[in-house]
C-alpha cells in the first residue's frame, strides 16, 4: 500500500483557472491522494466549482471560508490532512501528471522528506512561457550547504527553492511550522525553516510545477510598501537567526542581506518613508556593516 | 567649565512617586543640569505637577504629549535635548545625589561613549530593598563594545540587568544620531541598549549602587496586559539583537545561548501562564527554534 499524499489547494477568486488546475490534480499518475480544497470565501464562481468537483472525485474535500488569506488557507489545509506526505499547489497553477509520482519516487529512492521539483512561468502579461534553462536530469542530492548556495545564487534551482508550492514534504515537518498570518512574504519565512529542519533533500530536474504570473502588482500605498519593505527585513533576520540556532555558517547570508537592507532602504527613500522605524533599523544595521568592513 | 547633562524623565502616571524622582534629580551633586520632562498624556495629576516643577525651576522643561508610549517620549527628549550628554530616569524612580557626577567624572576620565551604573531595587510588593551582591564593589572597569554585551548575558552575577536597561547610564548624545526607540513594540531595551553599545568604542561600568528601581504593581515594567505581543516583541528584538552583533562582527556564541534560554522562559509562558497560549502561531516558531538550539548545546 502506498503512502497517502495530501494536495492543499487555497483557492480564492480563481474561476478561469481553478478547472484546469482541479484536472492536473485528480489525473495524477500517483493517485493515492486527499485533495483539500481551501475556499477562502472566493466571491466569484470558485466555491461552487470546488464543490461540483468534489461531487465527482470522491478524493476531494472543500473547506468553504471567511477570507483570510493564502497563509491561513494553507494552515487549515495542513490541520485537515491525514497524508503521510503533503503538497500545496495554487489554484491558477498546474502540475504535470507524473508530477507528485517523480517526487515520491524520489523521497522514497534516496529515503529524505524533501523533494522538489523545478517550475515554468506562464506570463499572462505577453502570454508567454518562460522555462529555465535546465542543464540535468535525473535527480540531485542536496544538503544544507547547496540549499544556501543556490537560493544565494538565485539560479534555476535557487528560485525553485523559494517557493512553497512544487514541493513534496513529509507531513511531520509541519509538526511545529505554519505559515505566517498578516505578513506578506509568505514563503521567505517558512521555506527556509522546513530546508533547515532537515539535513538532506533532493531536487528533481524535471519541470512539473507550471506557476503562473499575473499583471505585476502596483504598490498602491506608502503604508503598504512599508509594510512589505518591513516584512521582507524581518523575515531575513528571522532567517539569520534560525540559521545561528541551527549552527550554520552566516557569511554567504550575510552579503545577500546587505543586499536586501540595500534594496529596502532605497525604496523607503524614493516612498519619502525614512521616519519610520524600519528606516532607521536598515541604517543602523547598514552602518554596523559598513563601520566593521 | 562642565558640561551640559540633559535628564529625560518619560513620564505616565507617576503618582506620589514623580516627586521623589524630580526632586531626586533636582538635588543632584552635579547642578549644571537639564531636566527634561515628558509628559505621556498621564491622567493622575503628574502633568500639573510636572508644570509646577518647571515654573519653580528654570532647568526643567515640561512637554506635554499625547499618551504615545514611552519610546516615543524618549524620542521627544532625544530631540529636545540640548547636552552633549543624555541619562533617562524613569518617573518612579530615585537617582543617588552623586549619580550624574560619579559617571559624568568616569566618562571624562576614560574617554568613554557610555558610562553604566550599577544599581538596587525596592520592591513595592513586600516594601524590602534589593541589592546586587556586589563582588567588586566601587570598582570601575573600562570595556569594549564586545565586554559590554558579553556582560549583558551575565544575568546570573546580577550585573546583567544593569547592561541591558535604558536608565542608569550617561550616553554621549550622538549616539542617538543612528540609533532612535522604536515606538511599535513593548520593550525598549533589549532592542536598544546593544545597538548603543556597539556604536562606542569605550563603555565605563562604574559599580555602585547609584540608582534606584522601583518595582511596583501596574509599573510598565510589569503590565502583562498584552502578553502575547510581549513575547513576540522579545522574539523580535533578540533577531534584531543577533543580526546587529553578526554585521558588526561580535562573536553571538554567548548573546545565542541566553536567547535560547530566554525561548525556555516564554514556551513555559505560553504553556502554563497564557489561556490557550499553544495556539499562537508564536509558539510553533519557539519550539521549533528551542530544537535547533539544544542540538546547538549539545554540539558545543
Amino acid at each position: 500500500m502506498s503512502d497517502l499524499i495530501s494536495v492543499i489547494v487555497p483557492v480564492y477568486n480563481v474561476e478561469n483557472y481553478l478547472r484546469e488546475c482541479l484536472d492536473s490534480i485528480i489525473n495524477q499518475t500517483y493517485q493515492h491522494l486527499e485533495i483539500i480544497l481551501i475556499d477562502d470565501g472566493s466571491t466569484d464562481s470558485s466555491g461552487n466549482i470546488c464543490d461540483e468537483y468534489a461531487k465527482k472525485d470522491s478524493r476531494i474535500v472543500v473547506a468553504h471560508r471567511d477570507n483570510k488569506g493564502v497563509s491561513g488557507a494553507r494552515n487549515v489545509g495542513i490541520e485537515l490532512s491525514k497524508g503521510d506526505y503533503i503538497t500545496f499547489v495554487d489554484s491558477d497553477d498546474a502540475i504535470h501528471e507524473q508530477f507528485l509520482e517523480k517526487l515520491y519516487d524520489a523521497i522514497k529512492q534516496y529515503n529524505v522528506n524533501i523533494a522538489v521539483s523545478n517550475y515554468y512561468v506562464y506570463n499572462e502579461m505577453d502570454n508567454l512561457f518562460y522555462y529555465h534553462h535546465v542543464k540535468n536530469e535525473g535527480v540531485s542530492l542536496f544538503n544544507h550547504n547547496d540549499f544556501l548556495y543556490h537560493l544565494f545564487k538565485q539560479d534555476e534551482i535557487g528560485l525553485a527553492l523559494g517557493l512553497s508550492c512544487g514541493k513534496l514534504y513529509a507531513r511531520e515537518l509541519f509538526d511545529l511550522i505554519r505559515f505566517p498570518l498578516g505578513r506578506v512574504h509568505e514563503d521567505t519565512i517558512v521555506v527556509h525553516k522546513l530546508f533547515l529542519s532537515v539535513e538532506q533533500f533532493v531536487f528533481v530536474h524535471r519541470v512539473d510545477y507550471l506557476y503562473r504570473k499575473h499583471s505585476n502588482s502596483i504598490m498602491n500605498s506608502t503604508d503598504k510598501l512599508i509594510k512589505r519593505l518591513s516584512d521582507l527585513c524581518i523575515a531575513h533576520e528571522e532567517k539569520i537567526v534560525d540559521m545561528l540556532l541551527r549552527n550554520m555558517d552566516v557569511e554567504e547570508m550575510l552579503n545577500y542581506f546587505i543586499g536586501v537592507l540595500n534594496f529596502c532602504k532605497y525604496n523607503l527613500e524614493i516612498a519619502d518613508a525614512t521616519n519610520t522605524d524600519v528606516y532607521f533599523n536598515i541604517c543602523y544595521k547598514l552602518k554596523c556593516y559598513e563601520d566593521n568592513k | 567649565m562642565t558640561e551640559l547633562v540633559s535628564v529625560i524623565v518619560p513620564v505616565y502616571n507617576g503618582g506620589h512617586y514623580l516627586e521623589q524622582c524630580i526632586d531626586s534629580i533636582l538635588k543632584q551633586s552635579y547642578t549644571h543640569i537639564e531636566v527634561l520632562l515628558i509628559d505621556d498624556g498621564s491622567t493622575d495629576g503628574s502633568s500639573e505637577l510636572c508644570d509646577k516643577y518647571s515654573r519653580q525651576d528654570d532647568r526643567v522643561i515640561t512637554i506635554h504629549q499625547n499618551n504615545l508610549g514611552s519610546a516615543c517620549a524618549r524620542n521627544t527628549g532625544i530631540s529636545l535635548a540640548k547636552g552633549k550628554f543624555v541619562t533617562f530616569v524613569d518617573c518612579d524612580d530615585i537617582i543617588l545625589d552623586n549619580f550624574v557626577e560619579d559617571l559624568y567624572g568616569a566618562l571624562q576620565q576614560y574617554q568613554a561613549d557610555i558610562v553604566v551604573s550599577n544599581y538596587y531595587k525596592y520592591s513595592e510588593y513586600d516594601s524590602n530593598f534589593y541589592f546586587h551582591n556586589l563582588h567588586k564593589c566601587d570598582l570601575i572597569e573600562v570595556l569594549t563594545p564586545e565586554q559590554a554585551l558579553a556582560y549583558q548575558c551575565d544575568i546570573e552575577q546580577h550585573i546583567g540587568m544593569s547592561f541591558i536597561t535604558i536608565w542608569g547610564k550617561l550616553y554621549k548624545k550622538d549616539l542617538f544620531d543612528v540609533v532612535k526607540f522604536p515606538e511599535n513594540f513593548m520593550i525598549d531595551d533589549e532592542i536598544v541598549t546593544h545597538k548603543l553599545f556597539l556604536m562606542s568604542e569605550t563603555i565605563v561600568l562604574v559599580n555602585k549602587n547609584n540608582y534606584l528601581y522601583r518595582i511596583r504593581p501596574n509599573s510598565v515594567m510589569t503590565e502583562h496586559s498584552h502578553p502575547i505581543k510581549k513575547i513576540e516583541d522579545t522574539v523580535r528584538a533578540f533577531e534584531i539583537k543577533l543580526t546587529d552583533m553578526v554585521l558588526a562582527n561580535i562573536p553571538i556564541d554567548l548573546m545565542g545561548r541566553r536567547f535560547g534560554y530566554i525561548l525556555y522562559d516564554l514556551r513555559n509562558a505560553l504553556e502554563q501562564h497564557i489561556h490557550n497560549g499553544k495556539d499562537y502561531a508564536i509558539y510553533n516558531v519557539i519550539c521549533q527554534r528551542i530544537t535547533w538550539f539544544e542540538k546547538y548545546i549539545q554540539k558545543n
